[in-house]
């Protein structure tokens, strides 16, 4: 029945990418990398037209420094995987 | 070492890509202001059409309703919307992507193909007639090749920045930019084009891809661009979880195209389609949880109803998709289905989808949009005052139409008139009206507030262009923080994209191309081999039918379903469509199915009902159609009679299809469900057509009916019968002069009660007169006791010393027709030339005066001839003398 293979597939390729994001803190951080780079891109596009309300700076520090906290959070897992 | 340090090292080196975010102000500010102006006429246009549920007599002078819903519905998909995203693309594809857009030029030349040759063309076109009936692609075909250009520009526009920057580090809102222009060129023609060369319900399969696929592969995808990309620039945080929006990227993708069929539930579409698309949907609810959750956590901190005004938008953005998907995932439910499809509970869901999420959306991108264009401020106070006012009045119109189509629906599950639930929902049509009040004023200060926004002076602008211009000049280094991938993972996003179209192409496979051959097997299986095609006439009809939007009020398909079954016959097959190019299986009912619509009225009835329908349904809220007519009702045009034999044509083949019996066609198949339609009780005809007089039920006697019912016969008097027979049964109703025979004047009858049960039941065959058996008995009685309590006629027995004479008259010239004793059976009874039967003199009673005149003039649309010049004046008083006496009281009657 297609309408049964379409559930359990769907629910098998969401497990496995759930799977894969828990338990490779590799592939965490190249898979949440992209909301930091974004942010990075609105700071410096905000720094460019001096549009935006907070202190692009500001932003951009926050910003690294909650990548950091990422960074550390995966290499503590992986660490603690092997 | 691990992974992430060599990425990070790699980092080192991508990380000064190019980021040149030009932004095309002018762009950005023209299809902003476009979107607010097509806004703001669409919504006349809604408004326009909701007033005609409400003052159904004072449209008059716009263009027909089913155009002005035609121009309703593209203007704020196309108009408002397409518009609106434009506008928030030339602000983010720049800084998403870290580069300009393709091309200023190009951007202009897209701007006046969106605006001058897609919009305008296409209101003109649909507000003249020129259109196609299928949901979300009303504009006719010239108009959607123009779109389908129009797509291409803008994928040449807005992609090449994201496949220059790479896939590596795509944003989220990156990818549903790429994948709503991607996915919206391929379903546009597949939704606008197909239903125009495949007929029927296959045809409705694609149709019902591209409804689904216009809401969640173009407007869903752009909108979720929007939220995942206002959101974190008005917090200044990263989202919660990039990973749960990719999962909800691809589960978007890959199970909204899946989805379409939901929409034709229950209907000849084949069973397992509609189980893929009911299983789909339920997915796609859990889908949207994650999304939902995810962009909720993002904007954590910033409480309900957040300062920034974008934000604030884009939160209640957030809040109307998680209640509008839930409500798609409920109504996917077969049963839930059976109550609420066709009401107005889908109405208020698809209004809650473009005008709550999506437009929510929309005016969050615009409004961060303007926040940054250079030497724009735009005023707080309106922008708030703006955002109430819509919250509320989107808030009412959904709510009201959700209440109103739990009353239709379970109306519709009753065996009540369909006219009740029109009644029903008249104070709920009232609020919808009311409701856009807010809702238009709310819109109408966004764009005065866009309007007014204040500007730099014309110095600090010129400073400002000069900047830009310095920036665009310049190629800035900056770092869009990638991090380095090897090719066997940028591969993996190549095939994933490639996944991306496969998802397409398996919809298109599964509720498209595999239904239409099974529907086709069906055909070729069921349908009767002598086929009748519809006549020029008809086929002309047909497309007047198509151009005034009628299916967009009146379905074409009986679904298997007890209600329907019950009120409109047996279920519909999939070869009774297959000459239906493009199909009108239609997604709504505000009247009553018309699959069955052959032989249910007279063609006068449907004449009258074109021209004035309040006429002869008095709660009827159907436009009028005098255009079609020449002056009047009686003088109908070429196009009123094309339309009435297209509407008598509707069922009349499944009706003729197997003369010699439907066992044969039951022998040819084990399909469960064509078995169910070829087994219904109300075989292949309307059941509630008029039949001959007869069999009908006992009603209850008045002591019976209780005093809860005083009042219930006049009331149903009044809403059934007073178009004809007039308020105090005088046969002089509005539509009375329309119609012939004439409405019965009661005054001057008498009809034994089980003679009045049974007309009421069955109607007058051959006449205007239509069976009510959707009355309960008790409501059938109370209106046999309002008819009874008209008349005039002395029931008692007429003695008089003509009846000897009048005898030997009536046998000599009426007993032919009237039969020997009166009882309207004669031999020549049966082979009239208008198949209305003789009266029946032994339970009808006329007043002499009326008999006499009668006799004298004959009556008009019957058999009955004028026997003023064959009789004297003496011969006919003693025949009515006579046919007066023939009467008999039944016995135990009141």
């Amino acid at each position: 029945m297609i309408s049964n293979l379409i559930v359990f597939s769907s629910l098998l390729m969401a497990g496995w990418f759930t799977l894969q994001y828990l338990l490779k803190p590799g592939l965490r951080e190249r898979v949440e990398q992209p909301k930091f780079a974004f942010l990075r891109q609105l700071s410096m596009y905000d720094m460019q037209t001096g549009a935006g309300a907070k202190s692009s700076s500001e932003d951009l520090h926050e910003l690294n420094d909650d990548q950091d906290q990422l960074g550390h959070q995966v290499n503590n897992s992986s660490g603690e995987t092997k | 070492m691990h992974s992430t340090d060599s990425h990070t090292n790699q980092s080192s080196v991508e990380s000064h890509a190019e980021f040149n975010p030009q932004v095309e102000s002018l762009l950005v500010r023209a299809h902003s202001l476009a979107a607010f102006a097509t806004l703001l006429l669409a919504v006349c246009f809604g408004i326009l059409v909701s007033l005609q549920f409400v003052f159904p007599e004072s449209l008059g002078a716009f263009p027909s309703w089913g155009r002005m819903r035609y121009a309703h519905t593209q203007g704020i998909m196309l108009g408002w919307l397409g518009n609106a995203f434009l506008a928030f693309m030339y602000h983010a594809v720049p800084v998403l992507s870290g580069r300009p857009v393709t091309s200023r030029t190009l951007g202009q030349c897209l701007f006046a193909i969106w605006n001058f040759a897609v919009m305008i063309p296409g209101w003109i076109l649909v507000l003249s007639g020129f259109s196609q009936p299928l949901e979300w692609a009303e504009f006719p075909l010239p108009v959607d090749v123009v779109i389908v250009v129009g797509f291409i520009l803008a994928a040449v526009q807005f992609l090449p920045g994201f496949f220059k920057q790479g896939f590596e580090n795509l944003y989220v809102s990156s990818w549903y930019i790429i994948g709503g222009l991607v996915f919206t060129l391929l379903s546009f023609p597949m939704g606008n084009i197909v239903p125009e060369l495949v007929p029927g319900a296959a045809g409705a399969a694609f149709s019902g891809l591209w409804i689904h696929d216009a809401v969640g592969l173009f407007v869903t995808p752009m909108a979720l661009a929007i939220l995942y990309y206002v959101v974190p620039a008005s917090t200044g945080k990263p989202i919660y979880s990039h990973f749960l929006s990719m999962l909800g990227f691809w589960g978007l993708f890959f199970l909204y195209p899946l989805n379409g069929i939901h929409h034709y539930i229950y209907s000849a579409i084949p069973m397992a389609a509609q189980l893929t698309a009911i299983a789909a949907s339920f997915l796609l609810g859990l889908v949207v949880i994650i999304v939902v959750s995810n962009l909720m956590l993002s904007q954590r901190g910033f409480g309900l109803i957040p300062k920034n005004i974008a934000l604030r938008f884009a939160s209640m953005g957030v809040v109307f998709y998680l209640v509008v998907s839930l409500q798609g995932s409920m109504q996917a439910d077969m049963s839930f289905s059976s109550l609420v499809h066709f009401t107005d509970f889908i109405i208020g869901h698809s209004h809650l989808a473009m005008l709550g999420f999506a437009t929510f959306a929309g005016i969050a991108g615009i409004i961060h949009a303007w926040q940054r264009l250079p030497g724009f401020s735009l005023d707080a106070k309106i922008l708030d005052w703006s955002y109430y006012l819509l919250v509320f009045g989107i808030w009412l119109m959904v709510l009201d139409l959700t209440l109103a189509g739990f009353v239709q629906g379970a109306l519709w599950q009753d065996a009540t008139p369909w006219i009740d639930s029109v009644r029903a929902s008249a104070p709920y049509w009232a609020v919808r009206s009311l409701s856009a009040i807010p809702i238009t004023l709310g819109f109408g200060l966004l764009f005065y507030g866009l309007l007014s926004s204040r500007t730099e002076s014309a110095t600090d602008q010129a400073a400002s262009s000069g900047n830009e211009q310095n920036r665009s000049d310049t190629t800035q280094k900056g770092a869009i923080g990638s991090v380095g991938f090897s090719p066997a993972l940028r591969m993996s996003y190549v095939a994933a994209f490639v996944c991306g179209i496969g998802f397409f192409v398996l919809s298109v496979s599964i509720l498209g191309v595999i239904p239409f051959q099974s529907l086709q097997d069906e055909t070729a299986l069921l349908a009767p081999t002598a086929s009748l095609a519809l006549s020029p006439a008809q086929e002309r009809g047909r497309v007047i039918y198509a151009r005034e939007g009628c299916a967009y009020c009146h379905t074409q398909q009986v679904r298997y379903t007890e209600s329907d079954l019950r009120r409109f016959g047996a279920p519909s097959l999939a070869w009774e469509g297959r000459k239906d190019t493009p199909h009108m299986l239609g997604t709504r009912r505000i009247g009553p199915d018309l699959a069955r619509a052959s032989g249910t009225r007279t063609d006068q009835w449907h004449l009258a009902h074109l021209y004035a329908p309040r006429t002869v349904v008095p709660a009827s809220v159907m436009p009028g159609y005098p255009e079609l007519f020449e002056g009047s009702a009686d003088r109908p045009g070429r196009e009123a009679l094309d339309l009435l034999a297209y509407i008598e044509s509707l069922g009349r083949e499944r009706e003729l299809a197997w003369p010699e019996g439907d066992e044969r066609a039951r022998a040819l198949t084990d399909d469960e469900r064509a078995l169910m339609s070829l087994t219904a009780e109300a075989l292949n005809a309307h059941p509630g057509r008029t039949r001959p007089l007869g069999s009908a039920p006992v009603l209850p006697s008045g002591e019976l009916q209780g005093s809860d019912n005083s009042g219930l016969g006049e009331q149903l008097f009044r809403d059934n019968c007073s178009g004809c027979h007039g308020d105090s049964g005088e046969g002089d109703g509005p539509a009375s002069s329309l119609l012939s025979p004439p409405p019965v004047v009661f005054a001057e009858h008498r009809y034994r009660r089980d003679l009045l049960t049974e007309i009421l039941w069955n109607g007058i065959h051959g006449a205007s007169m239509p069976g009510w058996r959707d009355l309960s008995l008790e409501e059938l009685a109370a209106l046999a006791n309002v008819v009874d309590s008209f008349s005039l006629v002395d029931a008692s027995s007429t003695t008089s010393p003509l009846l000897a004479a009048g005898q030997s008259v009536y046998e000599t010239n009426c007993a032919a027709c009237h039969g020997d004793g009166g009882g309207g059976d004669g031999f020549a009874a049966q082979n009239l030339p208008i198949p209305i039967m003789p009266t029946d003199f032994t339970r009808e009673k006329l007043s002499e005066a009326a008999a006499l005149r009668a006799l004298r003039e004959g009556v008009a649309g019957t058999s009955m001839a004028p026997w003023g010049d064959r009789l004297n004046t003496q011969e006919m008083t003693a025949a009515v003398h006579y046919v007066r006496s023939l009467y008999q009281e039944q016995i135990g009657d009141d």
